[in-house]
């Protein structure tokens, strides 16, 4: 990531981002998916991912399934109703943000 | 071309995540797939590598972070439940709950005096805290269950809020009879408060139990 400070307040709403077009992701797909989106310029790290899914589940905003695959289990997210309209929310809120740096940083185009 | 881990190696992964003080299961389990998944990748790059050599190769490079994400969603998982917690009591029915054991306490105190009424109040919190801190621990040695974060950590929660129970005592000196309703209200808010826990406590184990540990065990 070129610079993950950027990146860091936004993180919880592109994971709830991701989950609004996916029914259902778990951990490592959210990293795959961010990292192709962005094409490889923001990688996530399991450091700052699993945190931000579990402080998004503590806070009624995402459900959990779990399934077995690959000998191994996997955690499933997906938006709870809290969840969706949260993330349509949140996304204005970002919509806003960006808007407000556009016309710190590029004067003309805001 | 897919290279994927059979059950011994996931079970390597895990018990070296269990030894790095990764200990609740419910984060392990996330952790143990998505190491699985990077070292998959890497032995799915072919170069004939075994899995013992790139296990730990990505080990080396990767402990810390893993460890820190467990630090890191203990401590979210701590205060978010916190909040939670607190949330709840501020609802009109906990309020009024609230009340009607200040009332009860109110007469307690008029009838059996302060002291006495401060040892009912330790007795009624060691239960309600107490009797689900052993019935889970109970739970977890006859049903060979393994250690599951939300519900320990509300546990350490009200190990905290145990703590605050002894202080009642250093106001039974300053208790006189200009002191009988704030004092009622004071054991009232810290009996409901640790009924609050308990219950979101009960409640967390049970969405455990529906979700996760038909999967774990």
């Amino acid at each position: 990531m070129s610079n993950s400070k950027l990146y860091k307040g936004s993180l919880n709403t592109i994971i709830l981002k991701l989950l609004t077009e996916n029914d259902k992701m778990y951990g490592y797909e959210i990293t795959q998916k961010v990292k192709a989106l962005t094409k490889g310029e923001l990688h996530i790290t399991e450091g700052a991912l699993y945190p931000a899914l579990h402080k998004l589940e503590a806070e009624g905003l995402l459900d959990v399934e779990i399934q077995k695959v690959d000998n191994r289990l996997r955690k499933y997210y997906k938006l709870t109703d809290q969840g969706a309209k949260e993330t349509v929310n949140r996304l204005d809120e970002l919509a806003d943000y960006i808007k407000t740096m556009q016309a710190f940083v590029n004067p003309k185009l805001a | 071309m897919s290279a994927k881990l059979s059950q011994e190696h996931i079970a390597v992964i895990d018990q070296y995540l269990k030894n790095s003080l990764i200990n609740y299961a419910d984060i392990r389990m996330e952790l143990v797939d998505h190491v699985a998944f990077e070292i998959e990748q890497i032995l799915a790059q072919g170069e004939n590598r075994k899995f013992n050599d790139v296990f730990k190769e990505y080990i080396g490079q990767n402990r810390l972070k893993l460890i820190d994400s467990n630090r890191r969603s203990v401590s979210e998982l701590t205060w978010e439940l916190l909040e939670k917690g607190l949330s709840k009591l501020c609802t009109i029915p906990s309020l009024i709950k609230i009340i009607v054991i200040a009332c009860i306490y109110y007469i307690f105190i008029d009838v059996l005096g302060f002291l006495k009424t401060v040892w009912v109040h330790v007795g009624l919190n060691f239960a309600v805290i107490l009797i689900p801190c052993f019935m889970y621990a109970y739970q977890r040695r006859k049903l060979r269950m393994p250690r599951l974060s939300s519900v320990e950590r509300i546990g350490f929660i009200l190990g905290l809020l145990v703590q605050l129970v002894f202080l009642v005592f250093h106001f039974k000196s300053l208790y006189t009879e200009a002191y009988h309703l704030p004092s009622a209200l004071l054991l009232a808010v810290q009996l409901g408060v640790n009924i609050g826990f308990t219950t979101l406590g009960i409640e967390q184990f049970q969405t455990y139990k529906s979700i996760y540990l038909r999967k774990i065990s």
